[in-house]
Protein backbone atom coordinates (compact mmCIF):
# COMPACT_ATOMS: atom_id res chain seq x y z
CA UNK A 1 0.00 0.00 0.00
CA UNK A 2 2.99 2.13 0.85
CA UNK A 3 4.47 1.67 -2.08
CA UNK A 4 1.07 2.01 -4.57
CA UNK A 5 0.59 5.41 -2.36
CA UNK A 6 4.32 6.61 -3.25
CA UNK A 7 4.00 6.07 -7.08
CA UNK A 8 0.72 7.69 -7.09
CA UNK A 9 2.13 10.82 -5.44
CA UNK A 10 5.14 10.90 -7.84
CA UNK A 11 2.72 10.41 -10.63
CA UNK A 12 0.41 13.04 -9.47
CA UNK A 13 3.84 15.19 -8.90
CA UNK A 14 4.28 14.58 -13.11
CA UNK A 15 1.59 16.39 -13.64
CA UNK A 16 1.96 19.68 -16.12
CA UNK A 17 0.07 22.26 -17.52
CA UNK A 18 -0.66 20.16 -20.50
CA UNK A 19 -1.45 16.71 -18.75
CA UNK A 20 -3.57 18.63 -16.42
CA UNK A 21 -5.71 20.52 -18.71
CA UNK A 22 -6.21 17.64 -21.07
CA UNK A 23 -6.89 15.14 -18.30
CA UNK A 24 -9.49 17.98 -16.45
CA UNK A 25 -11.80 18.22 -19.84
CA UNK A 26 -11.65 14.53 -20.02
CA UNK A 27 -13.06 14.24 -16.39
CA UNK A 28 -15.23 17.18 -17.61
CA UNK A 29 -16.41 14.85 -20.35
CA UNK A 30 -17.38 12.08 -17.24
CA UNK A 31 -19.32 14.62 -15.75
CA UNK A 32 -21.66 15.41 -19.01
CA UNK A 33 -21.74 11.85 -20.07
CA UNK A 34 -23.19 10.94 -16.00
CA UNK A 35 -25.50 13.84 -15.86
CA UNK A 36 -26.95 12.57 -19.12
CA UNK A 37 -27.14 9.27 -17.40
CA UNK A 38 -28.79 11.20 -14.51
CA UNK A 39 -31.08 13.38 -16.45
CA UNK A 40 -32.45 10.24 -18.55
CA UNK A 41 -33.17 8.91 -15.25
CA UNK A 42 -34.67 11.44 -13.44
CA UNK A 43 -36.91 13.10 -16.16
CA UNK A 44 -36.29 11.21 -19.17
CA UNK A 45 -38.58 8.30 -18.66
CA UNK A 46 -41.57 10.90 -17.72
CA UNK A 47 -44.76 10.34 -19.43
CA UNK A 48 -48.00 12.45 -19.92
CA UNK A 49 -50.54 12.95 -17.11
CA UNK A 50 -51.58 9.68 -15.66
CA UNK A 51 -54.84 8.96 -13.47
CA UNK A 52 -52.13 8.87 -10.36
CA UNK A 53 -51.07 12.17 -10.99
CA UNK A 54 -52.04 14.86 -8.80
CA UNK A 55 -54.17 17.99 -10.06
CA UNK A 56 -52.67 21.08 -12.07
CA UNK A 57 -53.74 24.60 -10.75
CA UNK A 58 -56.19 24.42 -13.82
CA UNK A 59 -57.38 21.29 -13.26
CA UNK A 60 -60.66 20.53 -11.71
CA UNK A 61 -62.14 16.77 -11.11
CA UNK A 62 -65.80 16.26 -10.81
CA UNK A 63 -67.58 13.56 -9.90
CA UNK A 64 -71.03 12.42 -11.61
CA UNK A 65 -73.76 10.54 -9.55
CA UNK A 66 -74.23 6.71 -10.66
CA UNK A 67 -78.02 7.40 -10.72
CA UNK A 68 -77.86 10.06 -14.08
CA UNK A 69 -78.80 8.83 -17.19
CA UNK A 70 -76.78 9.03 -20.27
CA UNK A 71 -78.80 11.30 -21.71
CA UNK A 72 -77.81 13.36 -18.37
CA UNK A 73 -74.56 12.87 -18.30
CA UNK A 74 -74.71 14.52 -21.86
CA UNK A 75 -76.22 17.48 -21.00
CA UNK A 76 -74.26 17.94 -18.20
CA UNK A 77 -70.96 17.57 -20.59
CA UNK A 78 -72.71 20.22 -23.05
CA UNK A 79 -73.41 22.39 -20.00
CA UNK A 80 -69.76 22.27 -19.18
CA UNK A 81 -68.29 22.47 -22.15
CA UNK A 82 -70.60 25.59 -22.28
CA UNK A 83 -68.57 27.28 -20.04
CA UNK A 84 -66.38 30.38 -21.10
CA UNK A 85 -63.81 29.48 -18.88
CA UNK A 86 -63.40 25.71 -19.27
CA UNK A 87 -60.59 24.95 -22.58
CA UNK A 88 -60.99 21.18 -22.26
CA UNK A 89 -62.48 18.48 -20.96
CA UNK A 90 -63.07 14.65 -20.81
CA UNK A 91 -64.98 11.93 -19.23
CA UNK A 92 -64.22 9.24 -17.76
CA UNK A 93 -66.03 6.48 -15.96
CA UNK A 94 -65.22 5.78 -12.27
CA UNK A 95 -63.98 2.07 -12.75
CA UNK A 96 -61.21 3.78 -14.67
CA UNK A 97 -60.41 5.70 -11.38
CA UNK A 98 -61.41 2.78 -8.57
CA UNK A 99 -62.41 -0.07 -9.47
CA UNK A 100 -65.79 -1.32 -8.36
CA UNK A 101 -66.72 2.24 -8.42
CA UNK A 102 -70.37 3.39 -10.70
CA UNK A 103 -70.90 6.76 -12.56
CA UNK A 104 -68.17 8.73 -13.84
CA UNK A 105 -66.26 11.74 -13.97
CA UNK A 106 -65.38 14.85 -15.83
CA UNK A 107 -61.49 16.11 -16.05
CA UNK A 108 -61.93 19.65 -16.42
CA UNK A 109 -59.11 22.50 -17.82
CA UNK A 110 -59.45 25.81 -17.52
CA UNK A 111 -58.03 28.75 -19.18
CA UNK A 112 -55.67 29.28 -16.36
CA UNK A 113 -55.41 29.01 -12.66
CA UNK A 114 -57.37 32.34 -11.94
CA UNK A 115 -60.45 30.92 -13.63
CA UNK A 116 -60.65 27.60 -12.00
CA UNK A 117 -62.45 28.73 -8.94
CA UNK A 118 -65.33 30.60 -10.87
CA UNK A 119 -65.54 27.14 -12.88
CA UNK A 120 -65.72 25.03 -9.45
CA UNK A 121 -68.66 26.97 -8.22
CA UNK A 122 -70.02 26.91 -11.62
CA UNK A 123 -69.78 22.94 -11.79
CA UNK A 124 -70.08 22.18 -8.04
CA UNK A 125 -73.48 23.52 -8.40
CA UNK A 126 -74.80 21.66 -11.16
CA UNK A 127 -77.50 18.85 -10.39
CA UNK A 128 -75.94 15.47 -10.78
CA UNK A 129 -72.37 16.41 -9.92
CA UNK A 130 -71.47 15.07 -6.21
CA UNK A 131 -68.32 16.46 -5.55
CA UNK A 132 -66.17 18.80 -6.99
CA UNK A 133 -62.40 19.09 -6.39
CA UNK A 134 -59.85 21.68 -7.90
CA UNK A 135 -56.08 21.00 -8.39
CA UNK A 136 -53.64 21.92 -5.96
CA UNK A 137 -50.00 23.34 -6.94
CA UNK A 138 -48.92 19.58 -6.73
CA UNK A 139 -48.07 18.20 -10.06
CA UNK A 140 -46.05 15.04 -10.46
CA UNK A 141 -42.81 14.63 -11.17
CA UNK A 142 -43.30 12.54 -14.03
CA UNK A 143 -45.65 15.58 -15.11
CA UNK A 144 -43.47 18.34 -14.79
CA UNK A 145 -40.28 16.93 -15.67
CA UNK A 146 -41.48 14.51 -18.28
CA UNK A 147 -39.04 14.99 -21.75
CA UNK A 148 -40.11 14.62 -25.40
CA UNK A 149 -38.44 11.80 -26.98
CA UNK A 150 -35.68 14.40 -29.06
CA UNK A 151 -34.56 15.45 -26.16
CA UNK A 152 -34.32 11.46 -24.97
CA UNK A 153 -32.61 10.97 -27.93
CA UNK A 154 -30.22 14.45 -27.37
CA UNK A 155 -29.38 12.75 -24.30
CA UNK A 156 -29.00 9.49 -25.21
CA UNK A 157 -26.51 10.58 -28.07
CA UNK A 158 -25.00 13.21 -25.29
CA UNK A 159 -24.12 10.08 -23.41
CA UNK A 160 -22.39 8.03 -25.66
CA UNK A 161 -20.37 10.91 -27.03
CA UNK A 162 -19.17 12.10 -23.69
CA UNK A 163 -17.83 8.75 -22.94
CA UNK A 164 -16.03 8.85 -26.39
CA UNK A 165 -14.22 12.32 -26.09
CA UNK A 166 -13.37 11.35 -22.41
CA UNK A 167 -11.79 8.51 -23.20
CA UNK A 168 -10.01 10.20 -26.09
CA UNK A 169 -8.87 13.29 -23.90
CA UNK A 170 -7.86 10.80 -21.65
CA UNK A 171 -5.57 9.31 -23.93
CA UNK A 172 -3.91 12.69 -24.44
CA UNK A 173 -3.51 13.57 -21.27
CA UNK A 174 -2.39 9.82 -20.10
CA UNK A 175 -0.09 10.35 -23.52
CA UNK A 176 1.56 13.52 -21.57
CA UNK A 177 1.45 12.59 -18.10
CA UNK A 178 3.11 9.19 -18.53
CA UNK A 179 6.19 11.08 -20.82
CA UNK A 180 6.56 13.48 -17.90
CA UNK A 181 7.06 10.53 -15.98
CA UNK A 182 9.13 8.03 -18.13
CA UNK A 183 12.17 8.13 -16.71
CA UNK A 184 10.63 7.02 -13.60
CA UNK A 185 9.12 4.31 -15.12
CA UNK A 186 12.42 3.18 -16.81
CA UNK A 187 13.96 3.15 -13.20
CA UNK A 188 11.53 1.30 -11.41
CA UNK A 189 11.34 -1.47 -14.40
CA UNK A 190 15.12 -1.61 -14.68
CA UNK A 191 15.07 -2.27 -10.65
CA UNK A 192 12.42 -4.62 -10.64
CA UNK A 193 9.34 -3.18 -9.17
CA UNK A 194 6.94 -4.89 -9.92
CA UNK A 195 3.83 -3.83 -12.76
CA UNK A 196 2.09 -4.48 -9.94
CA UNK A 197 3.25 -1.33 -8.61
CA UNK A 198 3.82 0.67 -11.70
CA UNK A 199 0.18 0.10 -13.24
CA UNK A 200 -2.24 0.35 -10.61
CA UNK A 201 -1.44 4.40 -9.48
CA UNK A 202 -2.14 4.93 -13.03
CA UNK A 203 -5.40 3.05 -13.02
CA UNK A 204 -6.01 4.71 -9.80
CA UNK A 205 -5.94 7.98 -11.29
CA UNK A 206 -8.40 7.47 -13.82
CA UNK A 207 -10.65 5.76 -11.06
CA UNK A 208 -10.10 9.22 -9.04
CA UNK A 209 -11.07 11.12 -12.32
CA UNK A 210 -14.48 9.40 -12.27
CA UNK A 211 -15.37 9.57 -8.56
CA UNK A 212 -15.19 13.84 -8.64
CA UNK A 213 -16.62 13.98 -11.79
CA UNK A 214 -19.63 11.70 -10.27
CA UNK A 215 -18.93 13.86 -6.93
CA UNK A 216 -19.38 16.63 -8.19
CA UNK A 217 -22.64 15.60 -10.19
CA UNK A 218 -23.94 14.38 -6.81
CA UNK A 219 -23.54 17.73 -5.20
CA UNK A 220 -24.99 19.24 -8.08
CA UNK A 221 -28.11 16.92 -7.96
CA UNK A 222 -28.54 17.96 -4.55
CA UNK A 223 -28.07 21.55 -5.22
CA UNK A 224 -30.52 21.69 -7.85
CA UNK A 225 -33.12 19.96 -5.86
CA UNK A 226 -32.36 22.54 -3.28
CA UNK A 227 -32.36 25.24 -5.78
CA UNK A 228 -35.88 24.28 -7.09
CA UNK A 229 -37.11 24.34 -3.28
CA UNK A 230 -41.00 24.74 -2.30
CA UNK A 231 -41.58 25.72 -5.93
CA UNK A 232 -40.86 21.75 -7.45
CA UNK A 233 -42.01 19.87 -4.63
CA UNK A 234 -42.32 17.67 -7.30
CA UNK A 235 -37.87 16.74 -6.89
CA UNK A 236 -39.07 16.26 -2.91
CA UNK A 237 -41.25 13.60 -4.29
CA UNK A 238 -38.63 12.29 -6.40
CA UNK A 239 -36.29 11.69 -3.15
CA UNK A 240 -39.09 10.55 -1.10
CA UNK A 241 -39.47 7.94 -3.55
CA UNK A 242 -35.79 6.97 -3.21
CA UNK A 243 -35.38 8.01 -6.50
CA UNK A 244 -33.02 10.43 -6.18
CA UNK A 245 -30.73 7.77 -4.03
CA UNK A 246 -31.12 5.40 -6.93
CA UNK A 247 -29.83 7.75 -9.36
CA UNK A 248 -26.75 8.85 -7.06
CA UNK A 249 -25.70 6.05 -6.38
CA UNK A 250 -25.86 4.72 -9.88
CA UNK A 251 -24.04 7.17 -10.75
CA UNK A 252 -20.96 6.41 -8.55
CA UNK A 253 -20.73 3.48 -9.75
CA UNK A 254 -20.75 4.46 -13.39
CA UNK A 255 -18.40 7.02 -12.33
CA UNK A 256 -15.99 4.64 -10.71
CA UNK A 257 -16.41 2.51 -13.46
CA UNK A 258 -15.90 4.77 -16.72
CA UNK A 259 -12.68 6.53 -14.54
CA UNK A 260 -11.69 3.08 -14.33
CA UNK A 261 -11.71 2.41 -17.77
CA UNK A 262 -10.27 5.62 -19.01
CA UNK A 263 -7.65 4.65 -16.11
CA UNK A 264 -6.44 1.22 -18.03
CA UNK A 265 -6.71 3.07 -21.02
CA UNK A 266 -3.76 5.04 -19.51
CA UNK A 267 -2.24 2.47 -18.33
CA UNK A 268 -2.12 0.63 -21.43
CA UNK A 269 0.44 3.00 -22.77
CA UNK A 270 2.70 1.44 -20.47
CA UNK A 271 3.67 -1.27 -22.71
CA UNK A 272 4.91 1.04 -25.29
CA UNK A 273 8.48 0.27 -25.94
CA UNK A 274 9.35 4.26 -24.91
CA UNK A 275 8.54 2.69 -21.27
CA UNK A 276 11.17 -0.49 -21.49
CA UNK A 277 14.67 0.20 -19.73
CA UNK A 278 16.62 -0.80 -22.38
CA UNK A 279 17.26 1.07 -25.48
CA UNK B 1 34.70 -19.76 -5.46
CA UNK B 2 30.98 -20.04 -6.21
CA UNK B 3 29.51 -19.04 -10.14
CA UNK B 4 27.70 -15.73 -10.10
CA UNK B 5 27.30 -16.17 -14.21
CA UNK B 6 27.52 -19.48 -16.09
CA UNK B 7 26.30 -18.90 -19.62
CA UNK B 8 26.50 -21.83 -22.50
CA UNK B 9 25.63 -22.40 -25.99
CA UNK B 10 23.46 -19.06 -25.93
CA UNK B 11 22.32 -17.59 -29.29
CA UNK B 12 19.64 -14.53 -30.14
CA UNK B 13 19.18 -13.39 -33.44
CA UNK B 14 17.07 -10.06 -33.89
CA UNK B 15 13.59 -9.99 -35.92
CA UNK B 16 15.56 -9.11 -39.07
CA UNK B 17 17.40 -12.54 -39.17
CA UNK B 18 20.79 -10.85 -37.89
CA UNK B 19 22.75 -13.11 -35.99
CA UNK B 20 23.86 -10.73 -32.83
CA UNK B 21 25.14 -14.02 -30.22
CA UNK B 22 26.66 -17.05 -31.52
CA UNK B 23 27.60 -19.59 -29.22
CA UNK B 24 28.40 -17.61 -26.24
CA UNK B 25 30.06 -19.56 -23.40
CA UNK B 26 30.81 -17.60 -20.41
CA UNK B 27 31.38 -17.84 -16.84
CA UNK B 28 32.09 -14.90 -14.21
CA UNK B 29 32.45 -15.92 -10.58
CA UNK B 30 31.09 -14.46 -7.51
CA UNK B 31 32.88 -11.21 -6.41
CA UNK B 32 35.14 -11.01 -9.50
CA UNK B 33 35.21 -8.04 -11.28
CA UNK B 34 35.05 -8.43 -15.47
CA UNK B 35 35.21 -5.78 -18.74
CA UNK B 36 33.23 -6.64 -21.25
CA UNK B 37 35.01 -4.76 -24.09
CA UNK B 38 34.11 -4.69 -27.78
CA UNK B 39 33.09 -2.70 -30.71
CA UNK B 40 29.67 -0.75 -30.92
CA UNK B 41 26.81 -2.57 -31.80
CA UNK B 42 28.25 -6.05 -31.30
CA UNK B 43 26.10 -7.13 -28.97
CA UNK B 44 26.81 -5.90 -25.21
CA UNK B 45 23.91 -4.58 -24.46
CA UNK B 46 21.80 -7.18 -25.50
CA UNK B 47 24.06 -9.52 -23.36
CA UNK B 48 23.96 -7.24 -20.69
CA UNK B 49 19.66 -7.42 -20.96
CA UNK B 50 19.98 -11.44 -21.03
CA UNK B 51 22.11 -11.79 -18.18
CA UNK B 52 19.96 -8.90 -16.53
CA UNK B 53 16.78 -11.11 -16.69
CA UNK B 54 15.41 -7.83 -18.91
CA UNK B 55 15.79 -9.78 -22.26
CA UNK B 56 14.49 -13.58 -22.50
CA UNK B 57 16.94 -15.88 -23.97
CA UNK B 58 15.87 -17.61 -27.18
CA UNK B 59 18.55 -20.28 -26.88
CA UNK B 60 21.06 -21.42 -24.92
CA UNK B 61 21.35 -21.49 -21.25
CA UNK B 62 21.98 -18.61 -18.39
CA UNK B 63 22.18 -19.22 -14.92
CA UNK B 64 22.64 -16.24 -13.04
CA UNK B 65 23.09 -16.32 -9.28
CA UNK B 66 22.22 -20.86 -9.91
CA UNK B 67 19.24 -19.52 -11.35
CA UNK B 68 18.11 -20.65 -14.89
CA UNK B 69 17.16 -17.27 -16.41
CA UNK B 70 14.93 -18.78 -18.94
CA UNK B 71 12.65 -20.99 -16.66
CA UNK B 72 12.16 -18.48 -14.16
CA UNK B 73 8.30 -16.98 -13.90
CA UNK B 74 7.28 -13.99 -13.97
CA UNK B 75 7.74 -13.25 -10.18
CA UNK B 76 11.16 -15.04 -9.86
CA UNK B 77 12.35 -13.10 -12.82
CA UNK B 78 11.26 -9.82 -10.66
CA UNK B 79 13.08 -11.05 -7.95
CA UNK B 80 15.87 -11.93 -10.00
CA UNK B 81 16.38 -8.33 -11.06
CA UNK B 82 16.29 -6.63 -7.86
CA UNK B 83 19.07 -8.42 -7.12
CA UNK B 84 21.12 -7.32 -10.63
CA UNK B 85 21.70 -3.94 -11.21
CA UNK B 86 21.29 -2.86 -14.63
CA UNK B 87 22.90 0.17 -15.49
CA UNK B 88 21.66 1.20 -19.00
CA UNK B 89 23.66 3.03 -21.77
CA UNK B 90 23.08 6.34 -21.81
CA UNK B 91 21.80 6.60 -18.07
CA UNK B 92 19.82 9.69 -17.74
CA UNK B 93 18.70 10.34 -14.10
CA UNK B 94 16.07 12.19 -12.88
CA UNK B 95 15.28 15.90 -13.07
CA UNK B 96 16.11 15.52 -9.24
CA UNK B 97 18.64 16.25 -6.64
CA UNK B 98 20.91 13.21 -6.11
CA UNK B 99 19.54 12.37 -3.09
CA UNK B 100 16.39 12.07 -4.67
CA UNK B 101 16.97 10.23 -7.65
CA UNK B 102 18.50 6.98 -5.05
CA UNK B 103 15.39 7.87 -2.48
CA UNK B 104 12.81 7.48 -5.70
CA UNK B 105 14.27 3.91 -6.27
CA UNK B 106 14.29 3.02 -2.64
CA UNK B 107 10.78 3.89 -1.95
CA UNK B 108 9.48 2.19 -4.63
CA UNK B 109 11.55 -0.95 -3.85
CA UNK B 110 9.37 -0.78 -0.48
CA UNK B 111 11.83 1.33 1.83
CA UNK B 112 10.17 3.46 4.14
CA UNK B 113 11.78 6.79 4.12
CA UNK B 114 14.12 6.79 7.20
CA UNK B 115 15.55 3.80 5.93
CA UNK B 116 15.72 4.74 1.94
CA UNK B 117 17.71 8.02 3.25
CA UNK B 118 20.31 5.98 5.10
CA UNK B 119 20.95 3.39 2.22
CA UNK B 120 20.95 6.45 0.04
CA UNK B 121 23.30 8.29 1.96
CA UNK B 122 25.69 5.16 2.13
CA UNK B 123 25.39 4.45 -1.32
CA UNK B 124 26.42 8.25 -2.31
CA UNK B 125 29.00 7.85 -0.25
CA UNK B 126 30.46 4.90 -1.59
CA UNK B 127 30.66 6.71 -5.02
CA UNK B 128 32.25 9.73 -3.76
CA UNK B 129 28.89 12.01 -4.28
CA UNK B 130 28.15 12.41 -0.64
CA UNK B 131 28.63 16.68 -1.05
CA UNK B 132 26.80 16.43 -4.39
CA UNK B 133 23.91 14.72 -2.65
CA UNK B 134 21.61 17.76 -2.82
CA UNK B 135 22.80 18.73 -6.32
CA UNK B 136 20.37 18.37 -9.21
CA UNK B 137 21.04 16.19 -11.39
CA UNK B 138 21.04 18.77 -14.35
CA UNK B 139 24.42 20.32 -12.32
CA UNK B 140 26.74 17.04 -12.19
CA UNK B 141 29.24 16.29 -14.83
CA UNK B 142 29.30 13.58 -16.75
CA UNK B 143 31.39 11.76 -14.66
CA UNK B 144 29.38 12.46 -11.54
CA UNK B 145 25.99 11.98 -13.51
CA UNK B 146 27.81 8.06 -14.47
CA UNK B 147 28.92 7.55 -10.40
CA UNK B 148 25.26 8.85 -9.30
CA UNK B 149 24.21 5.94 -11.76
CA UNK B 150 26.21 3.62 -10.28
CA UNK B 151 25.18 4.85 -6.81
CA UNK B 152 21.22 4.32 -7.82
CA UNK B 153 22.51 0.52 -9.16
CA UNK B 154 24.18 -0.58 -5.84
CA UNK B 155 21.71 1.36 -3.42
CA UNK B 156 19.75 -1.93 -2.30
CA UNK B 157 22.53 -3.87 -1.97
CA UNK B 158 22.69 -6.25 -5.32
CA UNK B 159 24.35 -9.07 -5.59
CA UNK B 160 25.40 -8.80 -9.44
CA UNK B 161 26.33 -5.24 -11.16
CA UNK B 162 26.11 -4.93 -15.23
CA UNK B 163 27.23 -1.81 -16.14
CA UNK B 164 26.76 -0.98 -20.00
CA UNK B 165 28.69 1.17 -22.20
CA UNK B 166 30.67 2.23 -19.05
CA UNK B 167 32.77 5.02 -20.54
CA UNK B 168 30.15 6.70 -22.56
CA UNK B 169 30.97 10.79 -22.78
CA UNK B 170 33.87 10.52 -20.28
CA UNK B 171 36.99 12.31 -21.05
CA UNK B 172 39.94 10.33 -21.33
CA UNK B 173 41.30 11.54 -18.01
CA UNK B 174 37.73 10.18 -15.85
CA UNK B 175 37.99 6.54 -17.17
CA UNK B 176 40.69 5.58 -14.89
CA UNK B 177 39.08 7.09 -11.35
CA UNK B 178 35.71 4.90 -12.73
CA UNK B 179 37.52 1.81 -12.83
CA UNK B 180 39.18 2.71 -9.81
CA UNK B 181 35.93 3.04 -8.13
CA UNK B 182 34.70 -0.56 -9.36
CA UNK B 183 37.65 -1.89 -8.21
CA UNK B 184 36.92 -0.33 -4.59
CA UNK B 185 33.27 -1.80 -4.79
CA UNK B 186 34.68 -5.03 -6.10
CA UNK B 187 36.79 -5.73 -3.32
CA UNK B 188 33.68 -5.38 -1.20
CA UNK B 189 32.32 -8.43 -2.42
CA UNK B 190 30.54 -6.89 -5.45
CA UNK B 191 30.15 -8.70 -8.54
CA UNK B 192 30.43 -6.80 -11.56
CA UNK B 193 30.68 -6.76 -15.35
CA UNK B 194 31.22 -3.24 -17.07
CA UNK B 195 30.84 -3.61 -20.90
CA UNK B 196 32.41 -1.13 -22.77
CA UNK B 197 33.58 0.24 -25.76
CA UNK B 198 37.34 -0.70 -27.17
CA UNK B 199 39.38 0.34 -26.35
CA UNK B 200 39.52 0.50 -22.16
CA UNK B 201 42.30 2.29 -20.02
CA UNK B 202 44.80 0.41 -19.27
CA UNK B 203 43.90 -0.25 -15.75
CA UNK B 204 41.24 -2.59 -16.79
CA UNK B 205 43.65 -5.18 -17.47
CA UNK B 206 44.49 -5.44 -14.20
CA UNK B 207 41.39 -7.30 -13.86
CA UNK B 208 39.78 -9.42 -16.54
CA UNK B 209 38.84 -8.33 -19.88
CA UNK B 210 36.55 -9.97 -22.46
CA UNK B 211 36.35 -8.89 -25.75
CA UNK B 212 32.51 -9.69 -27.55
CA UNK B 213 33.12 -9.92 -31.30
CA UNK B 214 31.98 -11.50 -34.45
CA UNK B 215 28.54 -12.42 -31.59
CA UNK B 216 31.46 -14.71 -29.86
CA UNK B 217 33.16 -13.17 -26.17
CA UNK B 218 36.68 -13.87 -26.15
CA UNK B 219 39.23 -13.50 -23.86
CA UNK B 220 41.73 -10.44 -24.01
Amino acid sequence: MSQFLFVFRELLGSIRARSASLLAVASLFIFLCLASFAALLLVGGGSAVGDEVGLGVDEIVADISPRLSADAVNSLYREIQGHPDVASLAFRFAQEVSPGSTGGQFLIRTRGGDATAGVLTAVGSMNGITRVEAGTVVVSSEARFSLPGAARIALLAALVLSVVFSLLLARGGFRALLGTFQAEIRVMRVSGVSERTIVPPVVGLGTLMGLLAALLLIVGIYLAQYALGEGASSVSELANGGRVLVVVFADLILGVLLGTLVGLLGASLLSSREFSPLP
Amino acid sequence: MSVMIQVSELHFTTDDGIKVLEDVHLHIDRGELVYLTGEAAVGKTLLLGLLGAQIPPQQGQILVHGRNVARLSREKALALRRQIALLPQAFVPLPRTARENLMFKLRALGDFREQAEEKALVALEMVGLLRQQTTETSELSAAERLRLGIALSICNDPLLLLIDDLFDGLASDEREPICALLERMNERGLTILAAARSPVPAKAYSVRVLELVDGTVVSR
